[in-house]
């Protein structure tokens, strides 16, 4: 075999030489978005380097199947993958011909055959196999060709595979961000300024299982509700974003949040699966009284807030949405009379500063009282800035919603 | 996180440790439900239990409701401080049988 070491060959002669047969594939790799054309070209310039009438590049499926990814010559895609050689090839990882003995078998289609595996990293991904030569038999030096572009041939496969899982997972990436938006968008977009009830949402994940909402129903009564999906990611948030659509389309029809909580566990526990369930608060807020009503399922206890700094909690009395499908719940009603109402997700009580204790109720009531003098939007921001300093970890999804009475005396 | 699965009584018995989270939803999962695929009682034991999440508590109600269709039952005991307080806290002592220990899950 001569070695050249000029580049500048005429096309049918790199093509015809070892070392050319090579170095087309790669500069076919570099320009190619695909690896149909460069792999026609390998085997192309392979049965002319070798003077053989086939050439197959055979690849092992998930199920251990050989499929023919690409031939060259009439019967390139019918080599024979049942030859003993070519099974061998398979399975020891070895370059295998018959170049001692031209006429192998009595089989009048196949005289000759020569295989290299395509291996990468131990990992046998195929065969690369040329058959009949028409004159003589295949010599050592082509089966280092054969051998050589089987190599090349396997790095490109791997690669085309790789690129092919990267698309994937942009594809998935892209649906996720995209899930994320619509999610968001589920949230109210309220003026902080202009309304009593304020909710911040900061997923775990880049989707969320938590989700709040309020609306003005008239113009005295806002509607209210802040829940929590069992688990993370897609399947919670695909629960969650249900239970945002059920809440927001009957809070319009009951005034009864327990009757509310009854009509959504219903609607959930029909299609609830893998155990999963939400916790809920809703309720509803007369900000011309201050008179508020909830209910709470299986949720963290809401807060009061009196204007005096004294706090109470509220736990619940009913187990969360989606697993029983009978459940009663019961309503509560408060006055505000110039406090505020505080509903949080388990995902801000969780928040711990690496080993040490999680933040709990009372830490979140220190927080809530050191922003306690700043307007509403403006304290929840600053609470959940606190939380942001370095060694912070958040567990969970985060969500809080408040509704602040004395905002109404404020703006009156 | 290291579960143990028994029979006692003709009733299948597992001990679920540790953290029962989301990191290690798939294995209780898995757990929870082969122990109630055997047409018999699954007894639950948390006493070993140091934290339990809202994924953890999914595989029992998933298990629950499974056994519920299958005619047999899902039970817990021994659920430990910090079991029972989620328990309490999300109401869910309505929705599991709760027993103190293993001779009152069986004998219930």
């Amino acid at each position: 075999m001569s070695v050249r070491r000029n580049t500048a060959l005429p096309l049918e002669e790199a093509v015809s030489d070892p070392l050319g047969v090579l170095a087309a594939f790669s500069r076919d790799l570099a320009v190619s978005l695909d690896l149909e054309g460069p792999l026609s070209s390998l085997l192309a310039g392979i049965l002319r380097a070798v003077d053989a009438e086939a050439a197959g590049l055979f690849l092992t499926a998930d199920d251990g199947a050989l499929f023919c990814r690409g031939s060259m010559g009439a019967i390139g895609g019918l080599v024979p993958q049942g030859d003993p050689l070519f099974a061998r090839c398979l399975e020891h990882g070895t370059v295998e011909c018959d170049y001692q003995d031209p006429l192998r078998c009595g089989d009048s289609a196949w005289h000759s055959l020569l295989c290299a595996p395509l291996t990468l990293n131990g990992n046998r991904l195929g065969v690369l196999a040329v058959a009949n030569k028409r004159n003589g038999a295949f010599t050592p030096d082509e089966s280092g060709l054969l051998a050589a572009a089987a190599g090349a041939a396997a790095l490109a496969i791997s690669n085309d595979r790789l690129t092919y899982a990267l698309d994937c997972q942009k594809g998935v990436g892209r649906d996720l961000e995209l899930a994320a938006e619509i999610q968001r968008n589920l949230l109210p977009h309220a003026d902080p300024a202009g309304f009593p009830v304020v909710g911040l949402n900061r997923p775990a994940r880049l989707v969320s299982g938590d989700f709040f909402d309020f609306f003005p129903l008239d113009e005295r009564r806002i509607p209210f509700a802040l829940a929590d999906v069992s688990g993370k990611g897609m399947n919670a948030a695909l629960l969650m974003a249900k239970a945002a659509g059920l809440f927001r389309c009957l809070a319009k029809t009951y005034d009864d949040p327990a009757d509310l909580l009854a009509a959504i566990n219903r609607e959930t526990c029909e299609t609830a699966s893998r155990g999963m369930f939400v916790t809920m608060v809703a309720g509803i807020y007369d900000h011309e009284t201050g008179a508020l009503w909830f209910a709470n399922a299986g949720h963290e206890p809401p807060l009061l807030r009196a204007p005096d700094r004294s706090y109470r909690s509220f736990p619940a009395e009913a187990p969360p949405l989606g697993i029983l499908p009978d459940l009663t719940f019961e309503t509560h009603g408060i006055e505000l009379a110039g406090g505020e109402f505080y509903i949080f997700t388990d995902g801000l009580t969780e928040y711990r500063y690496g080993e040490q204790e999680a933040l709990g109720v009372e830490g979140l009531i220190q927080l809530v009282e050191s922003h306690a003098d700043l307007p509403l939007a403006e304290r929840l921001n600053a609470l959940l800035a606190e939380l942001d300093h370095e060694g912070w970890e958040a567990r969970d999804d985060l969500t809080v919603l408040a509704i602040d009475d004395a905002w109404v005396s404020r703006h009156d | 996180m290291r579960d143990e699965v028994s029979e006692i009584d003709g009733k299948v018995v597992v001990k679920l440790s540790g953290d029962v989270d989301l990191e290690h939803c798939t294995t209780v999962r898995g757990l929870l439900l082969d122990g109630v695929s055997h047409g018999k009682d699954l007894l639950v034991d948390l006493s070993d239990v140091s934290y339990l999440d809202s994924s953890g508590i999914a595989s029992l109600v998933e298990a629950m409701q499974i056994a519920a269709r299958n005619g047999t039952a899902l039970k817990l005991f021994s659920a430990s401080v910090q079991a029972m307080r989620v328990f309490e806290l999300a109401r869910l002592d309505k929705v599991f049988a709760i027993h103190p220990d293993l001779d009152a899950a069986l004998a219930s």
